[in-house]
């Protein structure tokens, strides 16, 4: 057989493929069945023909063509699994805080924000003339002229405030995540000029006369969100550091695992800074009593301890199987099998 | 010559394809490219160094407005030199194409051979234009491909242009560098100064993305601001340069295209390939 | 083994095809085109907002302030990219005005978490930035100049690269004819039918050869005429246009063609005598 006969014979097969291509293209989902019974034998078949392509003597232009066929054909098949809800909220409550609970990453990242912070804190404490030199007049004298009133403001300012704080934190948290791939350490780095200049800042404040008013301020949303720069920076420090210590694998697979350990990671700390952004917007700035909003930081840094170290300790439930109460994780179970 | 292993595919390709593939070029002929580059770029960037230092020295320094005329004078400076400085990298690929060692020696002698014809036609032709502003704008409209004609075709400046009856044995007409230039470039003048536009806004936007990357980096390892001196005539031209070099690479890649879709140069290589395996002794 | 922006994927089937890897400066007229409708979303949002609240609801305006205006723009800036590309199968709309798509490097479509990912990660090739805030992407360009797939940084972590898709039609193998066709098939009768190879680089040729003035064809036909003229061991005064047509047609098609099938040559239907001699 020669190759414009066996075209002849199987354009009726490609352009059948190319129909179906295009209808699942539009509308993936009212495929019937058979069609797509079809649509496989189909791909199949011209899979076959582009293999066999110099067995027929096809010429260029037309094993281009099968190439471009199979490859869109290829995409359609393999077809990718949908945004499922359930899982991600698996992935948040259940897999993630495990996941932090003994990760060491989040510990370093911790200790080098609260040690960096805690020493910087004591030198604005001890020698404020340090932190004048340091963080620069100009900033000092904005930070106290931001607080000389207690802080207060309408609804349009909280509002306001409070979507600033999402977009403005969040995308330092993104950005500290992200500088993580450079070599793990490029977050850290973040993170340490952030530790060293709230630090400064927290402790110089204390010296003045001020200091009431900024403590006022910062108390209700600090545990928030100082938590959620650090898991940031964890998150990214695990994608930085599997460049590096890849336990065998080759690098790009070391990397695209811990892609998918880290991004749920870093979905946490986007919804911590929601969180911190909503109290920094309402509450810390709101005519309440400052016990109130010491008790929504206690609050919210207890709710924290619950989901890292309750949810996130290793389960004991293999020991007892037959206790009566279920733990967390089956309680998530039996809900997902609903 | 084995012609089947050519540097790159030859196949018809898109503009923004063929800036796509100078970058595989680049990583694949770093060296070469880099080292002629150097070799071209050099005595032209001490060049412009002193011209704008003598211009530093007086009161144009110190306001912002020219500042930016010194760019523009720094710019205007190297579109004229460009041709001239990256003839290394041209004549450098141009043999790398068709085989993996390069000499080195035959570039230095090609283009002593065609400095004439560059100096008088990209120098001079060119600076002509160049006087009146009109190649800092236009540079690229009329004949884009003139310094790979020259350099890789190596014509005499004149060629017989005598048109042979047609038989099944003639020998290819004798073209000089004009007719060549001119046969090369008729009707593809739209497309010619579509590929102008988008080289002059992907190169606008790597210039400024290079060198504000570039100062960027430099204000991170010293840190403190860099100096107007510093950016004006050590970071700009930096920039500057990588960019003209950078496009030579296009400019190669681009001209290779232009010769596949208008005479068939992809065939042309095939066939000869196959001819030359047929003359082969079997085995 | 010539440089080329194609990459090969192995099916599951053990089928080897090729997709085209869009490269740094396509991807970046993409990006561009992203960036303005994510600026034009953003202000028509504003507009539609500032309209809606003037009138019908100045207390919820208060209360609300530019709360929705700041999440909006935090969210069109870090999740515009991944939600299109989970849901639009690995494109945006840059990246669909440009025929572009995002596949895994297995040329598998990417799950939601890939588009997520490598879009968030795009800050790190951004760098260096100015005040981290404006882009340069001198490392996003550097790193996908240094692998053969063109991958930036957030392409090579979730194991991502860019493709070019085209859309072509069939192309029929044409039979050709020219004046003297047929009398050189004749004189072609004893020849051995061509190797595959050599039936590839001909027919090549024969597609592009209309394009090319007589000139110029007999400039590159000459050379593989001579040689197959050599290896046939034959003195022979022939056109080598016309010997490679023929060879072509013979190879192809078995028979001469028409003067109708030239003429018809780009008709949908294929119109032609097929002939059941094989090759």
């Amino acid at each position: 057989m020669n190759a414009a006969q066996y075209l002849q014979q199987r354009r009726g097969a490609w352009s059948e493929l190319e129909q179906l291509c295009a209808q699942m293209e539009k509308s993936p989902r009212r495929l019937r069945a058979s069609q797509i019974v079809r649509f496989s034998r189909l791909y199949r078949s011209v899979c076959a023909d582009l293999a066999l392509a110099d067995a027929h003597h096809l010429p260029p232009s037309t094993v281009g063509y099968l190439h471009q066929l199979v490859a869109r054909a290829h995409n359609l098949l393999y077809r990718s699994r949908f945004f499922r809800f359930r899982m991600w909220l698996r992935e948040m409550l259940l897999h993630v805080p495990k996941r932090l609970f003994r990760d060491p990453y989040l510990r370093v990242a911790a200790a080098v924000f609260y040690g960096l912070f805690l020493l910087s804190y004591l030198v604005g404490w001890t020698d404020p003339s340090a932190a004048q030199t340091i963080l620069g007049q100009q900033m000092i004298t904005t930070m106290e002229t931001m607080y000389d009133q207690p802080p207060r403001g309408s609804l349009f300012e909280a509002s306001t405030m409070a979507g600033f704080y999402i977009q403005h934190n969040t995308g330092i948290g993104f950005q500290c995540f992200a500088a993580g791939l450079v070599f793990g350490i490029g977050g850290l780095l973040i993170v340490g000029v952030n530790a060293v200049v709230l630090g400064l800042v927290f402790g110089y404040m204390n010296t003045t006369e001020v200091a009431g008013n900024f403590n006022e301020f910062v108390t209700a949303h600090a545990p928030l969100e100082l938590t959620a720069i650090v898991v940031s920076a964890a998150a990214g420090m695990r994608l930085g550091f599997a460049m590096l210590i890849t336990g065998g694998k080759t690098r790009a697979a070391s990397l695209r695992q811990a892609g998918s350990e880290a991004l749920p990671v870093m979905m946490l700390a986007v919804v911590l800074f929601f969180l911190a952004a909503l109290v920094e917007g309402y509450v810390s700035r709101a005519d309440i009593p400052y016990e109130a909003k010491a008790a929504v930081a206690i609050v919210s840094a207890l709710l924290l301890a619950f989901y890292l170290v309750v949810i996130g300790a290793p389960a004991p439930q293999a020991q007892n199987p037959l206790s009566h109460h279920p733990t967390w994780e089956q309680i998530l179970h039996r809900s997902d099998s609903h | 010559m084995q012609r089947e292993s050519t540097l790159v595919a030859i196949r018809e390709r898109g503009f923004l394809e063929v800036m796509d593939l100078a970058l595989q070029v680049l990583r694949h002929c770093a060296p070469g490219v880099v080292a002629w580059g150097l070799v071209g770029v050099v005595p032209w960037a001490l060049l412009n160094f002193f011209l704008v230092e003598s211009l530093w020295g007086e009161d144009l320094s110190e306001s912002p407005e020219s500042w930016s005329s010194l760019l523009m004078f720094q710019l205007w400076l190297a579109s004229w030199e460009m041709p001239l400085a990256t003839a290394g990298v041209t004549l450098y690929l141009g043999q790398r194409m068709f085989r993996p060692r390069v000499d080195h020696r035959l570039v230095v002698r090609q283009w002593c051979g065609s400095l004439g014809q560059l100096l008088l036609l990209q120098g001079l032709g060119r600076g002509m234009f160049h006087m009146f502003c009109i190649s800092l704008f236009v540079p690229y409209w009329f004949w884009p491909y003139l310094n790979e004609v020259i350099l890789l075709e190596r014509n005499r400046l004149f060629g017989r242009t005598k048109e042979s009856n047609q038989t099944h044995d003639q020998a290819p007409i004798k073209l000089g560098t004009l007719n060549r230039a001119a046969r090369l470039h008729s009707q593809v003048v739209g497309e010619s100064i579509f590929r102008w536009l988008v080289a002059t806004v992907v190169g606008a936007v790597l210039l400024g993305s290079w060198s504000v990357a570039l100062s960027v980096l430099v204000t991170w390892v010293q840190t403190k601001t860099l100096s107007p001196w510093a950016w004006m005539q050590i970071v700009f031209p930096t920039a500057t340069w990588c960019v003209v070099v950078f496009f030579a690479v296009v400019r190669f890649l681009s001209y290779l295209d232009l010769r596949i879709r208008k005479e068939g140069w992809e065939i042309e290589l095939q066939l000869k390939t196959q001819a030359a395996r047929l003359a082969m002794p079997q085995v | 083994m010539s440089l080329d922006t194609k990459v090969r994927v192995l099916t599951p089937e053990n089928i080897a095809f090729e997709y085209e890897i869009a490269g740094p400066f396509q991807r970046l007229v993409a990006y561009a085109i992203d960036l303005g409708i994510r600026a034009l979303s953003l202000f028509i949002f504003f507009c539609l907002y500032s309209l809606l609240l003037s009138a019908f609801n100045r207390t919820l305006g208060s209360a609300l302030g530019l709360a929705p205006l700041f999440v909006a723009w935090f969210v069109l800036e870090w999740f515009y990219g991944g939600v299109f590309e989970t849901f639009w199968n690995g494109q945006t709309p840059g990246k669909w005005v440009m025929g572009l798509r995002v596949v895994t490097v297995q040329g598998q479509p990417i799950t939601g978490l890939q588009a997520v990912l490598r879009n968030v990660l795009r800050a790190v090739d951004g760098l260096p930035s100015v005040m981290m805030a404006v882009p340069t992407f001198l490392l996003g360009l550097v790193v996908s100049a240094c692998n053969g797939r063109f991958q930036r940084l957030g392409d090579l972590a979730t194991g991502t690269m860019v493709i070019r898709e085209t859309r072509q039609m069939v192309q029929e193998v044409q039979p050709v004819w020219a004046p003297g066709l047929e009398e050189v098939m004749e004189h072609l009768h004893p020849i051995p039918p061509l190797e595959a190879a050599m039936a590839r680089v001909i027919a090549a040729y024969v597609q592009r050869r209309e394009q090319f003035h007589p000139q110029r064809r007999w400039e590159i036909a000459h050379p593989l005429a001579q040689a197959l003229l050599r290896r046939w061991h034959r003195e022979w005064e022939v056109d080598p246009d016309l010997l490679l047509l023929a060879l072509y047609q013979r190879h192809f098609f078995g028979t001469p063609g028409t003067q109708a099938a030239e003429t018809a040559s780009s008709a949908a239907a294929p119109s032609w005598p097929v002939s059941p001699a094989g090759v």
